[in-house]
């Protein structure tokens, strides 16, 4: 196999990749940085798993380690705080409560409970995305939904 | 109410509301305009990890070597004083005339009367003695008398101790050339004192004295107390338990025979033959001779000491003594606190050699405790060593000695999840916080240790325990509190290459 032909096969590979993590990858960045700095920090982190092809369709989790690159990059603007949320009225409804609540938790909490239960990520996406244990995630997530569930009275489904 | 997930999901249905999808042009274009460099990824320090856990851990270990160090030094001074935790002593005693007197019998006291000038000394016999009788008498001017103690124990029995300035060679003229005891004079030597008995002519009527009409009497000088009774054996009585007290009075407790604890009389009293001698800390709070053969003793024991090993020694050391001598005592020792009390009955002897044996028995003085400098020296050694382990985790921590900055990189945790790098001193594993604890805890424990083991002291072990729950209580801390600190920082090239050696097995390549 030539280098031409290995260039192809890799931008056919990188192709289905952007395809399937794209929107995975956008849909938590944006939840979690907000609608402008999310999709840049998405557009970006995927740019570098472009850079960086070979070394990223390698990983088991390409998607929690992009998202990683994407909040590294992201918070060099933002600093932990809340995306701004313009309404939408196209939008759907959420609960008005949820994001005054979501600031109350801490950045790994917020993180972990949006991405589980907002974009079903499963424990191992997460752990690989934060950088932290499968059993940490779920401390964190469960200390999340405690908190969520008492400023809320929300009910709790797993 | 509301499912969480439906909420969650409006909720990324919202952010997403209005965002496009990237495309793939829009990616490589990206690519090619922005210069993404690993180290671009790096994230600094400050954000990954709080500041206060920086600080509660040196926080938690400054407080806990506080404790520790209040802790040894209140454990020293214990140790150097011996009676550290003990109130107010008992005062030393102090020889009286009132030792003339049985102490629970009402001594009726007589100053001189201001009334005419301190020209006469009333008494309760006879309020209107001159200074003729007083001087005819016993040689004696009443107004250089100063107090006059006076007991009645029967009907027609009295004591009585004069004080003041009583010249001696008067009083032996007065009582050789008073005409009205002339007829029989006799003296009797009682503890380096001599009593002079005179008895009155019996076909007579009695002799008026300042003390009523007297038919005989007894008279001694003991420690410048003029003593008077009515018969001999009311005066040797008195001088008996003058001497007691006197000898008592010379043992002003135990405290200050600390300095003297090689005393042999004691060290050979209550060392039983076959066991080398033991000191403690105890005061003499009490001693009575109940009359006539039957003494107690009451010691306090100091805190640290325990009364159940003391009141062994007792019965082990004093019994052992008493067996020897003759008069076949039986002795009762009982523990009611901190007090032991020693109750002694000869079936022979009188009571007086009963409360010398027990006064020696009260000898068991300061323990002096064995030379604890080693076990120190070594308690502070693993102090400095856990403290210089901690500043050394502590500088790793913020970077120091390898030319770094205070810098993390959660791609570096986040290899390091992935390549299980934990080597046990490394992150997540056994780090410089639990060792600084560690060292800390054997410390304590070597101290405590030392001090319990150097003299039995009780409460030692209290400081043991404690030194056990300040280690553990650290321990825990610098569990929780402790950062995993990445170490060494790699490059996200490095990262990359540990997961693909990872997944790839060994000798993977990228």
């Amino acid at each position: 196999m030539n280098q031409l032909d290995r260039r192809h096969e890799d931008d056919a590979a990188f192709a289905a990749f952007v395809e399937v993590a794209e929107p995975r990858l956008r849909r938590a960045l944006v939840a979690v940085r907000g609608p402008d700095d999310g999709r840049d920090a998405a557009a970006e982190a995927l740019a570098w798993a472009w850079q960086n092809w070979d070394r990223v369709q390698a990983l088991d989790n390409p998607v929690g380690y992009l998202f990683r690159v994407g909040q590294s990059r992201s918070r060099q603007r933002l600093h932990g705080h809340l995306p701004d949320r313009r309404p939408d009225r196209h939008a759907p409804y959420v609960e008005p409560g949820l994001a005054p609540a979501l600031a109350k938790l801490t950045p790994t909490q917020r993180t972990a409970v949006v991405l589980h239960h907002g974009c079903d990520w499963t424990y191992t996406e997460i752990a690989d995305a934060l950088g932290i244990t499968k059993t940490a995630v779920g401390t964190h997530i469960a200390r999340a939904l405690k908190r969520l569930r008492r400023d809320l009275n929300i009910e709790v489904t797993s | 109410m509301t499912d969480l997930r439906a909420v969650m999901h409006d909720y990324v249905d919202q952010a997403n509301t209005g965002v496009d999808s990237i495309s793939l042009d829009e990616i490589r274009h990206l690519a090619t305009t922005l210069e993404l460099p690993d180290r671009d990824l790096e994230v600094d320090a400050p954000t990954a990890v709080p500041w206060y856990r920086h600080r509660r851990l040196p926080v938690a270990a400054v407080l806990a070597l506080l404790a520790l160090t209040i802790g040894t030094l209140a454990l020293l001074s214990g140790r150097d004083g011996g009676m550290a935790d003990d109130p107010e002593p008992p005062a030393p005693h102090v020889p009286s005339p009132l030792d003339l007197f049985p102490r629970d019998v009402e001594v009726e006291l007589h100053h001189r009367s201001e009334a005419d000038g301190g020209a006469s000394m009333t008494t309760a016999v006879d309020q209107r003695a001159t200074v003729d009788e007083w001087q005819q008498f016993l040689g004696i001017d009443p107004t250089a008398v100063t107090r006059i103690s006076e007991w009645r124990p029967a009907r027609e029995q009295l004591l009585v101790a004069i004080e003041g300035e009583i010249d001696p060679t008067a009083l032996e003229a007065a009582l050789a050339s008073d005409p009205n005891w002339a007829s029989l004079t006799t003296s009797v030597e009682r503890g380096g004192a001599t009593v002079t008995v005179r008895e009155a002519d019996r076909t007579e009527a009695p002799v008026r004295t300042p003390f009523g009409p007297m038919q005989s009497h007894a008279i001694a000088m003991v420690d410048g107390t003029l003593v008077v009774g009515s018969d001999a054996e009311v005066v040797l009585l008195a001088l008996d338990r003058a001497a007691r007290a006197d000898t008592l009075g010379h043992v002003p407790g135990v405290q200050t025979l600390v300095d003297d604890a090689a005393t042999l009389v004691s060290t050979d009293l209550y060392a039983p033959p076959s066991d080398p001698p033991l000191w403690y800390d105890a005061w003499l709070i009490g001693r009575h001779v109940d009359e006539p053969r039957r003494a107690s003793l009451a010691i306090r024991v100091a805190d640290g000491h325990d009364p159940g090993a003391i009141r062994d020694r007792i019965d082990d050391g004093l019994i052992f003594e008493l067996l020897q001598s003759s008069g076949a005592p039986a002795v009762d020792v009982r523990v009611d606190g901190r007090v032991v009390t020693v109750v002694a009955t000869y079936a022979l002897e009188p009571a007086g050699p009963i409360l010398d044996r027990l006064r020696e028995a009260s000898l068991i003085v300061a323990e002096r405790p064995s030379d604890a400098r080693p076990w120190l020296v070594i308690a502070l050694v693993a102090l400095m060593l856990g403290l210089a382990v901690f500043a050394a985790y502590v500088d790793r921590r913020n970077g120091g000695g390898r030319g770094r900055g205070p810098r993390t990189s959660q791609m570096s945790e986040w290899a390091a999840m992935h390549t299980r790098n934990n080597s046990g001193w490394g992150v997540g594993g056994y780090d410089g916080g639990h060792v600084s604890a560690t060292v800390v805890a054997l410390g304590t424990v070597a101290l405590a240790a030392s001090a319990a083991g150097a003299d039995r002291r009780t409460d030692d072990w209290i400081w043991a325990v404690v030194g056990f729950a300040v280690a553990g209580a650290l321990l825990a801390l610098s569990r929780r509190w402790s950062h995993r600190p990445p170490d060494p920082e790699p490059t996200l090239d490095d990262l990359v290459n540990d997961e693909l050696k990872r997944q790839r097995g060994a000798g993977g390549t990228v």
